[in-house]
């Protein structure tokens, strides 16, 4: 059976995109999950950090 | 992860430094936890869930899974009074911790080691504590959970170190379970509410919420584009048209909460409703005992009656002075006097015949044979034997006892009917046994009575009727509103597309100094359908896993395979709702399955899940047996060490004793160890252990025991 990791890295190659920073959002989001829900807002917020770090390192 | 050990300190029924050992030993995965009732058995996964949580044991899908314990709820159950649970006044100990040693699961090694955290073994503390001499809920001093790796670093955030590294909460609920709960998972996993904690378990609701949020986060990046002048009208545009899809996607989501609300008051509506519809099916069930023991009371009632005519027709038999029993026996003395005084005369007439006898021998008489007197001396003793003999019919006739003409009566009476038997006290003993079973089911059916209320037959015929068409009314409207809400959701995804094409264009329009904006809003787009298009896979993948896993397991625990469809017994659908199918490819009515298969449904469903999580939990199953039949228990046993990779068996001394009859079962080669629980009575009855690892000679003896309390038991 395919695990979800092989998936999200697959899809994560699929459409070109880091896989570290893949892994990273959705640690943020399932953290928020798994502690309860949290406001979209502060979850959104980490998430454009993520994006945010990661482009500027990257630029 | 794996629990390696637990050390209760003054937990509930324990008392002290109570250290045990929980590991999996090779390929022997299993921990017996053995003990009767009020042993502790259940303090250990109570004080395992306290540690890591802090939550309470509580239904899969249920609110209150997420509750806390309070300070209030700290004191009351797990402090101890002197001679047992807490009431009021001070706790026997000031000081209660639980200690866990926890080795994570070797899925999460890379990313510990990412977080620069060793592998190995985790060292958890929950400790609580009061004052010496003011004790109260509020003096209750909670101090922050502790825990080390194995570099003896603190964690700073323990509980989310737990929930990431460890086994979240809501996932526990699924493996940590209690007996009565496992049953009720059915109930629930063919319900709405369990469906989000499986999501969860699974990780496809946490890829939805990245999803949904990347997709706003790329509104939010597009807005940040600046534009060039010559494109600002367009600029214009696109901003006043994603406005309003956004406006129309809020009205929408809007309407789907609306929606989501009346659903999930149908829901719960219909929640109700299958309650009652059990309950009425438990009534009927009831009414069915009701006539049983009314049946089996006319039957007693018939018994006691011919008793009572029995002895209504020894009454009328006898007269009425021997109705009493002393009279009675004073009947039958009479008799025997009588019987003496018989006796004596027929004594004192032989007397009398040997007297005639002797008598005929007088002074000077001749011998008829030889002619010669008597000798004097001959004479002399033929005197006294005549003394000699009217003395003895002078003492016989003295000993015949006078009776009074009543008696003489009483005694004729007796004599006339001694062919009947006459045992008033043992016929009254049957009258008393069959008037108290009497009085016993009037008193059942009294109850019974009671709890069936207004009930009878036609009017829970007449409910449950109704019953079942407004829950098929409800659902009718349920799967309306579903399709509404489908309709709606359909529509924001057509907006949402249109919306990220407009996004996009805006994005494009961006100069040079927006480069960086767009370069955001362009990895967040990409993110988004990468977490879009993994939700949808993952959700397939991992729904037929389920599906495929326990359809497997139920087919090899159930002892009614031909109820169930061969090829796929059982569908997991896109809301993730799980249902048996029956071998006509229709959704099977557990309502109606006995709560053994209930069980083994769940059991199967735990197994399907804990596959398809991707996470090694230990299972810990308490007091389960007695929902089990013999049949599925066998089966079971087979299967249950594969569950996963730890499993602590909690059972009651007479489970572990049915579990003793199965001696040559393979299951026996999977414990690694036996922790029995006794109450110390030297201690206040607190909870001791003694670990063990193999059946030993003190199972052996313990076997005894077990046996000696079933025979009683059986006997009670």
């Amino acid at each position: 059976m395919v695990t979800k990791l092989e998936l999200l890295q697959g899809m994560a190659k699929k459409h070109g995109v880091n896989f570290e920073l893949v892994a990273k959002i959705f640690e943020i989001e399932r953290g928020h999950l798994n502690l309860g829900e949290t406001e979209e807002r502060i979850r959104m917020d980490e998430v454009i950090e993520a994006i945010s770090k990661w482009t500027g390192a990257n630029s | 992860m794996i629990i390696d050990r637990a050390v209760i300190e003054n937990f509930g029924s324990f008392r002290g430094r109570n250290e045990l050992e929980l590991s999996p030993d090779g390929k022997k995965n299993i921990t017996l936890i053995v003990g009767h009732g009020g042993a502790g058995k259940s303090t250990v996964g109570q004080a395992i869930r306290w540690a890591l949580y802090n939550r309470k044991f509580s239904e899969v899908g249920e609110s209150e899974n997420d509750e806390v314990y309070s300070k209030e709820d700290v004191f009351k159950q797990f402090f101890r009074e002197g001679g047992g649970a807490m009431k009021e006044g001070p706790p026997a100990e000031n000081h209660i911790s639980v200690q866990l040693v926890v080795t994570p699961s070797e899925s999460v090694k890379k990313a510990l080691e990412a977080h620069r955290y060793k592998f190995g073994e985790y060292a958890l503390e929950r400790e609580a504590s009061v004052g010496k001499i003011v004790s109260k809920p509020g003096d209750v001093i909670l101090p922050p959970l502790s825990l080390k790796g194995p570099d003896q670093r603190s964690i700073l955030y323990p509980e989310g170190f737990i929930e990431e590294y460890f086994l979240p909460a809501s996932m526990s609920s699924f493996f940590m379970f209690h007996g009565d709960r496992i049953k009720d998972l059915t109930r629930h996993i063919e319900g709405s509410p369990v469906t989000d904690d499986i999501k969860k378990v699974l990780d496809v609701q946490a890829m939805e919420n990245a999803a949904n949020d990347l997709q706003q986060i790329m509104t939010r990046f597009s807005r940040n584009v600046t534009t060039a002048s010559k494109d600002d009208t367009r600029r214009k545009e696109l901003d006043l048209e994603i406005t309003k899809i956004e406006g129309q996607i809020t009205k929408l989501q809007g309407q789907i909460g609306e929606k989501e609300s009346l659903l999930k008051e149908k829901t719960e509506r219909i929640t109700e409703l299958e309650r009652e519809h059990r309950d009425l099916l438990d009534v009927a069930g009831k009414l069915g005992e009701y006539d049983e023991k009314v049946r089996a009371m006319k039957g007693l009632e018939g018994d006691r009656d011919k008793i009572e005519e029995k002895k209504r027709a020894l009454l009328d038999v006898f007269p009425r002075e021997a109705l009493y029993h002393t009279l009675y026996s004073r009947a039958l003395k009479v008799k025997e006097i009588h019987r003496k005084n018989e006796q004596h005369r027929q004594n004192a007439e032989d007397v009398r015949r040997q007297l005639s006898q002797v008598e005929k021998l007088k002074p000077g008489q001749k011998c008829s044979v030889c002619g010669q007197p008597f000798p004097e001396e001959m004479v002399d003793q033929r005197k006294k034997q005549i003394e000699h003999l009217n003395e003895e019919i002078a003492k016989e006739e003295r000993a015949i006892v006078p009776l009074k003409p009543e008696f003489q009566m009483l005694m004729r009476t007796v004599i006339g009917f001694e062919n009947i038997k006459y045992d008033p006290k043992g016929l009254q003993e049957e009258l008393y046994e069959k008037r108290s079973q009497v009085a016993n089911l009037d008193h059942d059916i009294t109850e019974l009575g009671k709890k069936l209320g207004d009930y009878t037959k036609p009017a829970v015929r007449d409910r449950a009727d109704e019953v079942t068409v407004e829950m098929n009314r409800l659902s009718t409207e349920q799967g309306g509103l579903k399709k509404e809400i489908a309709g709606y959701k359909k529509a924001i995804d057509q907006y949402t597309d249109v919306q990220k094409e407009r996004s996009r264009e805006l994005a494009k329009l961006g100069d040079q100094a927006s480069r960086k904006a767009k370069e955001r809003f362009d990895l967040a787009d990409k993110l988004h359908d990468v977490f879009a298009d993994t939700v949808d896979e993952l959700a397939f993948e991992k729904r037929d896993e389920i599906a495929k896993k326990t359809g497997k397991i139920l087919m090899e625990l159930t002892i009614k395979p031909e109820l169930f469809h061969r090829e796929a017994p059982v569908e997991v659908d896109e809301e993730f709702q799980v249902r048996a199918i029956n071998k006509d490819g229709n959704v099977l009515e557990w309502d109606r399955q006995s709560s053994s298969e209930k069980t083994i449904l769940s059991l199967s469903f735990i197994y399907g899940l804990l596959s398809a999580s991707e996470k090694d939990a230990p299972i810990v199953l308490d007091t389960f047996f007695g929902k089990l039949d013999p049949n599925h228990i066998d089966k079971f046993l087979e299967r249950l060490p594969s569950f996963g990779p730890q499993i602590i068996l909690i059972t009651t001394l007479e489970e572990f004793s049915a579990l003793l009859d199965r001696k040559s079962s393979p299951f026996w080669k999977y414990v690694a160890r036996y922790i029995f629980l006794f109450n110390d009575e030297s201690t206040g009855n607190a909870t001791r252990i003694n670990t063990i690892s193999s059946l030993d000679q003190s199972v052996k003896e313990l076997e005894i025991q077990v046996q000696a309390k079933r025979k009683e038991s059986v006997k009670r």
